[in-house]
């Protein structure tokens, strides 16, 4: 990549790891993770469960807990190093340029507080916003999400709204600030469909409307396609495959995105087996030696159990972590390979 | 709305009742003290240990005071030394318990070991302890009933602070850029409260129990201030007219039972599993 290239970048991470220490050993959360994504892109992060996706996010917002997490690599947003930045400084980085959506909308709002002082928070403490100002702000936004009668939401609490409404109150507190990137951790994954689909909807025409990249982090395939211009897929910690959605599902180049792909149900095709992979994700305190997916993997060769791949590029925009690319393009090692 | 809780919870009722008759006890006295049938300070010492009678409904203690008078001054006392050594006790208690619990860690630890350290000791001993090397005096006796409370409130709140810390609104308010200080004190405190104002009001009753037991003692103000404790003592003293003591001793009784009612009310309705119609 040019350099010119690079600045164009609203958030590189380059080389993240990060780590717990355990009273079982050392947990390697994420391993060597290199993403980046511009102004008005969709980035989708899928994988399984534990794959690493949440815990990238949260690193982003440099919310690892620590101890017993680590953080190692650079994450640089808008040219600045979010890693080398005070903790005072990152803060006013939070809620204001970067800010992220949970998981649990259920859980994610605080019970005593009404909802419209939650939305308010980030505006009093970012945009030095007078009350007044921020009610103003915040019923606009109450409105922008969609929320009916917003005037009679903004004095409710919590408990008082279902999911859906919940979300999206969550969703404005994410927004008040106009941020320049939203991180979205399973912002679905709770809500029933109808209300999933709405939801996506409203994000998507946010994010024309103020013109900020979002990070997806999802297992659910149907919302990347739905959402994201380029995907990275996650798997025990690493990035195994990225690149722009079509051609990322057109032809997938690691096994493992392949098994995603194939596993996805669909209703055109007449009555048959879903297919699975075999096989569970390894225990991140006994990884296995090489690549992570080998003992999964139905190309397995000899070098997959003895050295790990490189994330490899195999063109501009498309990355892999497979030995069979690193071989089709000369990068492997061949006295390894054959010998 | 508080008739109709009361309506339907007998012992919450009772409570309610008793403690709110003593403190209007307390306020009358100190606004219009002409109200008692005498000073409780005048002696009469040609009617000494006078049975309870029509002109003195208690009768009257050693020197002749009236036992009825001194029994309702000596609710303002009281009810101000429970008052005063909770609100301390609980406000230190929650402050303390609630950095340790939000810290974590080796602060936490070292924290709640120092704690324990008072908590070790027999809460009476050490008042005692306290209040007898400082010097009898009321204010010395509130401030040993003080350092002997706290610890129980650093408990509850930090037990309180560590469930709620992990919540995930704490993490989108650090994810909205709150600072520590409004982490703490508007996420996470107002979440943690209800339980610490629970122990506040059982204790209540405890604490004047334990001030009475005090000037018992003879650690509370000095004589001729009507406390209830003191007045006890005399009684114990001059055991042959039971009066002296009995009234005042029914005094604390009444006091306590009643703010324990209450606090155990005031639990069950806090807590969703015991929680009755009340």
């Amino acid at each position: 990549m040019s350099d010119d290239l690079l600045d164009k970048d609203l958030l590189r991470i380059s080389n993240l790891n990060v780590q717990f220490r355990t009273s079982e050993g050392v947990f390697k959360a994420v391993r060597d993770v290199s993403i980046s994504i511009r102004s008005g892109e969709t980035l989708g992060i899928v994988g399984e469960s534990g794959s690493g996706k949440s815990v990238t996010a949260l690193s982003i917002m440099n919310l690892i807990p620590n101890p017993p997490g680590e953080i190692k690599g650079d994450i640089f947003f808008n040219g600045q190093n979010l890693r080398e930045m005070s903790p005072e400084e990152v803060r006013k980085v939070r809620g204001n340029e970067i800010s992220m959506i949970f998981q649990e909308p259920m859980t994610s709002l605080n019970p005593i507080h009404t909802c419209g002082k939650q939305i308010m928070e980030p505006l009093l403490l970012h945009k030095g916003f007078t009350k007044h100002e921020a009610k103003a702000r915040s019923l606009e936004l109450l409105k922008m999400v969609g929320i009916p009668l917003p005037e009679q939401r903004f004095k409710e609490y919590p408990h008082q709204l279902s999911g859906g409404m919940r979300q999206r109150i969550m969703i404005a507190m994410a927004l008040a600030c106009r941020p320049k990137l939203l991180l979205a951790d399973e912002p679905t994954t709770a809500l029933d469909v109808t209300i999933q689909a709405q939801i996506l909807e409203l994000m998507k025409n946010l994010r024309n409307e103020i013109d900020s990249a979002i990070i997806m982090i999802t297992h659910d395939l149907g919302i990347i396609t739905e959402m994201c211009h380029s995907v990275a897929v996650m798997y025990a910690g690493q990035v195994v495959e990225s690149g722009p959605l079509k051609e990322l599902i057109r032809e997938p180049l690691h096994p493992y995105t392949e098994g995603l792909l194939r596993s996805i149900p669909t209703i055109t095709k007449e009555k048959q087996r879903l297919y699975t992979i075999d096989g569970t994700v390894p225990s991140p305190f006994n990884m296995p030696p090489g690549c992570s997916f080998q003992p999964r993997c139905k190309y397995s060769n000899p070098i997959c159990s003895e050295q790990t791949p490189d994330l490899i590029h195999v063109s501009e925009e498309r990355a892999v972590r497979c030995w069979r690319h690193a071989e089709n393009i000369g990068i492997g090692n061949r006295s390894v390979l054959h010998g | 709305m508080l008739l109709r809780i009361m309506k339907n919870n007998l012992l919450f009722s009772i409570g309610i009742i008793v403690c709110a008759l003593w403190i209007l006890i307390a306020i009358v006295t100190v606004l219009v003290p002409s109200i008692t049938p005498y000073s409780y300070l005048a002696q009469d010492l040609a009617n000494r240990f006078q049975a309870p009678s029509s002109a003195h409904w208690f009768g009257t203690d050693s020197i002749g005071r009236d036992v009825f008078s001194r029994a309702l001054v000596g609710s303002r006392i009281s009810l101000i030394a429970g008052l005063i050594t909770i609100a301390l006790a609980s406000l230190m208690g929650m402050i303390y318990g609630g950095i340790a619990g939000y810290i974590g860690g080796l602060t936490d630890e070292i924290m709640m070991r120092v704690s324990e350290m008072v908590m070790a000791f027999p809460g009476i001993i050490l008042a005692m302890t306290i209040a007898a090397a400082l010097g009898p005096s009321l204010h010395n006796t509130l401030l040993a009933m003080v350092i002997i409370w706290w610890p129980n409130y650093a408990r509850v709140m930090r037990s309180m602070v560590i469930a709620n810390k992990e919540n995930e609104y704490v993490e989108a308010a650090k994810s909205l850029g709150a600072s520590h200080f409004r982490i703490f004190f508007n996420e996470i405190m107002p979440n943690s409260l209800g339980p610490v104002l629970v122990l506040a009001t059982l204790d209540f009753g405890n604490a004047i129990l334990l001030f009475s037991g005090l000037s018992f003692l003879g650690l509370g103000s000095p004589p001729p201030t009507p406390e209830w404790g003191a007045m006890v003592a005399d009684g114990v003293l001059n055991f042959n007219y039971w009066w002296i003591g009995t009234f005042p001793g029914l005094a604390i009784l009444t006091m306590s039972v009643g703010t324990n009612f209450i606090g155990d009310s005031l639990r069950d309705f806090l807590d969703p599993r015991l929680r009755k119609e009340i």
